[in-house]
């Protein structure tokens, strides 16, 4: 099947709400992560968002790593 | 038992966890802990993938959300221990509204800045790349210049038209200001034909950004660093004499 059509990708096939709520930026030890959930209490990192250089050698923050809250 | 009781066993476990991972790193390998990296006194603020303004995007996307990003030039404006901040930019563009919000809030810092563009700064991403006090590009990264575009439902043509083309006008007005360029440069730029394959625009080589007077020096981390320490060296010497 071929959409020939100004509209975006998003217009038509529309992200699912869960798949948003999937998504969460919250607080870790001060510094703000976005995370993935994985399963209930689980979440992955995916992003650290700080402009502290230094926040990025934290090993327990790196993108991929599991943490439990 | 009090409530106080109850309460003690609680604070002291931690304590007594602490001090016997610390006995067995000792004895493990003679030491109590790695030392600690003294804080940066330059912080990093980067602008990755998409800028993120009204409307959220799915979460397959690569986005900077401007709402994570404000609070964060605040807290490098507020705190004194910062003393200076670098930009660094890898983007597509995104949410005008919300990338002249950054600029504007970039621009208006009192400590010194410094912006590298990498890859690319495309888009709302020139006008963030100009708002510090330096600007550099790496010789491969590239920066997109066209005119402003809208996607989705316009309700009322020509008031639409009539805000977007004064939406470009501030983008115009933010970029010669805040850099070298000329008006008229800018404008032939942005206009330009036969340079995106049937659009009008130009894909500005780091080398040309830098000829053109968009931005100020080719260059990467070393040159942004060295850069930095110097303004950071200028603005401390600037309040001394005050």
């Amino acid at each position: 099947m071929i959409l020939y059509t100004p509209l975006s990708e998003t217009d038509i096939f529309p992200t699912e709400l869960k798949d948003y709520q999937k998504r969460q930026t919250v607080q870790v030890d001060g510094r703000i992560v976005e995370l993935e959930q994985i399963e209930e209490g689980s979440y992955r990192v995916v992003q650290l968002l700080s402009t502290n250089p230094q926040d990025y050698l934290n090993q327990s923050l790196h993108p991929g790593e599991i943490i439990s809250i | 038992m009090t409530d106080k009781d109850k309460q003690n066993p609680d604070q002291q476990n931690p304590d007594q966890q602490n001090q016997s991972s610390l006995v067995q790193k000792i004895q493990q390998l003679g030491q109590s802990s790695v030392p600690t990296a003294p804080d940066s006194n330059i912080h990093i603020l980067s602008i990755i993938g998409q800028v993120e303004g009204h409307v959220q995007l799915p979460p397959q996307n690569k986005t900077t959300k401007y709402e994570h990003l404000i609070p964060q030039i605040v807290a490098v404006e507020q705190n004194p221990k910062i003393e200076g901040l670098i930009v660094l930019l890898n983007t597509v563009g995104g949410d005008v509204e919300a990338g002249l919000a950054l600029s504007e809030m970039i621009a208006s810092i009192s400590k010194p800045t410094v912006s590298i563009v990498l890859g690319g700064g495309h888009s709302i991403g020139v006008p963030i790349a100009v708002s510090t006090n330096h600007s550099f590009i790496a010789p491969t990264a590239t920066m997109t210049i066209h005119p402003i575009r809208l996607t989705g439902l316009v309700i009322g043509v020509p008031q639409t038209f009539e805000y977007l083309d004064k939406m470009q006008e501030r983008v115009i007005q933010f970029v010669t200001k805040h850099s070298n360029i000329k008006e008229e440069k800018f404008k032939e730029l942005m206009f330009e034909k036969g340079n995106l394959t049937r659009d009008i625009g130009t894909n500005v080589v780091g080398t040309d950004a830098v000829k053109y007077g968009l931005i100020d020096a080719i260059g990467g981390v070393k040159e942004a660093m060295e850069k930095l320490n110097e303004l950071i060296g200028q603005n401390q010497d600037g309040k001394m004499i005050q």
